[in-house]
């Protein structure tokens, strides 16, 4: 079919003098067709692979009834995160004291923002499944043994180094919450619930 | 010094197995993609990590775009015949066969109750012209509808062995109170377990 001959014969030829017959070439030349063949069959490799969604799992809690009291957790070691409008990023340790802004840190969702603040809190946990994700690499474990170990590590209350309380206010970004509830899966952060933020501390973080 | 002159000898490559190749490849995948099926409206989820797949059946899918509005698709020829008398005899709206036979075969609900009759019969761009306007179901307490479809719709879930799961597919974009309000709904007709659809991203 299509042959690909490159000039340079001529060089032999500068002495001999060819009498060129006038001959009609019926070559076609193949080159776009093939050029084509291969756009169409990229485009079909790469649209059949496309990026086929992935979930992240919520568990909402289940509303109180009357009877079971609430979870009480101790105020003193809460981290709370407050998310504010325009991508803002605030967090507070302990319980929220309306007098004193200084305690209100800002904070932002890159690696050095509110991840490490997070993984110094859960260092404790987030070693530890962190020591078990490298010998998942090494193959020392396989993926179910590996799924096995992690849940049982978050299972171990003395493993548990912070409980987050995560509250957003109404002109947040809907990334801003997956952001943040992706934070908690990559810190290893067990204990977390989403809450409705209080009027002070949404008039606090208005002035930061 | 001198130029010494390689003998240039051009090898010719015969290029015939490598084009059929070529089309056999592009006639295997022309044949064996699948497209997606036409989305009501379109929402660029955030990233997470998470690793977990979106399941293609059995899903109650919500879908909140840029603009806050809030749509509902779930499949299942039959089911959504019955959710749709239900809700029928709930509002007093009024359908024919056809405009019966056409929600059967699409998958989404992306107008209240009151429009959707006329938003069933009409055609393709005319129809996200609709939705641009007006679309979106409502679901302020006043005109829960959202409410009454989810509620129905687990009514009348036939399949027992492989229940519906429940998804939100949020844009990123999209108003945190939507979402707060959204999940409230979802309370309210017991469901407290449900998937948030996202976009893959490494740490």
């Amino acid at each position: 079919m299509a042959e690909i001959q490159s000039g340079g014969d001529d060089g032999h030829k500068k002495g001999k003098k060819k009498p060129h017959a006038k001959k009609q070439s019926t070559r076609i030349d193949m080159t776009p067709m093939v050029d084509l063949a291969f756009l169409l069959l990229t485009f079909f490799m790469l649209t059949t692979t496309f990026n086929k969604p992935k979930v992240m799992e919520i568990n909402m809690p289940v509303p109180n009834d009357a009877n079971t009291p609430p979870t009480k957790v101790e105020d003193d070691i809460t981290t709370t995160i407050l998310i504010g409008k325009d991508n803002k990023l605030f967090y507070y340790e302990g319980v929220f004291d309306p007098a004193d802004i200084s305690k209100i840190k800002k904070t932002d969702y890159s690696k050095d923002g509110i991840r490490k603040t997070l993984i110094n809190k859960n260092k404790k946990l987030y070693d530890i499944i962190s020591e078990f994700e490298q010998q998942r690499m090494d193959g020392k474990l396989n993926p179910e043994q590996f799924k096995d170990t992690v849940n049982w590590a978050k299972k171990q209350k003395t493993n548990h180094g912070v409980f987050v309380i995560i509250k957003a206010v109404e002109d947040s970004n809907y990334e801003n919450i997956v952001n943040i509830l992706d934070e908690m899966q990559i810190c290893s952060v067990v204990n977390f619930a989403l809450v409705d933020i209080t009027a002070e501390e949404q008039k606090m973080i208005e002035t930061l | 010094m001198p130029k010494i002159k390689m003998p240039k000898s051009t090898p010719s490559i015969d290029m015939t197995p490598m084009v059929d190749l070529g089309f056999l490849l592009v006639t295997f995948f022309m044949l064996t993609t699948q497209f997606r099926p036409e989305e009501v409206a379109t929402a660029a989820t955030p990233t997470s990590i998470s690793e977990l797949l979106l399941p293609e059946k059995n899903m109650m899918l919500l879908t909140v775009d840029k603009t806050n509005k809030v749509f509902y698709s779930f499949d299942g020829q039959q089911t959504r015949k019955d959710v749709l008398m239900e809700m029928s005899a709930k509002y007093k709206v009024d359908f024919t066969e056809e405009q019966i036979h056409k929600f059967e075969n699409i998958s989404a609900v992306g107008v209240p109750i009151g429009a959707l009759p006329g938003w069933l019969d009409l055609e393709g761009p005319d129809r996200k012209k609709y939705i641009e306007k007006q679309g979106g179901i409502p679901m302020d307490s006043t005109n829960n509808e959202l409410k009454d479809w989810l509620y129905f719709s687990r009514m009348n879930e036939r399949n027992i062995t492989n229940p519906y799961r429940v998804a939100i597919k949020g844009d990123r974009d999209a108003n945190y109170k939507t979402i707060k309000r959204l999940m409230k709904v979802l309370e309210e007709v017991k469901v407290f377990k449900f998937n948030l659809v996202t976009e893959m991203k490494t740490k």
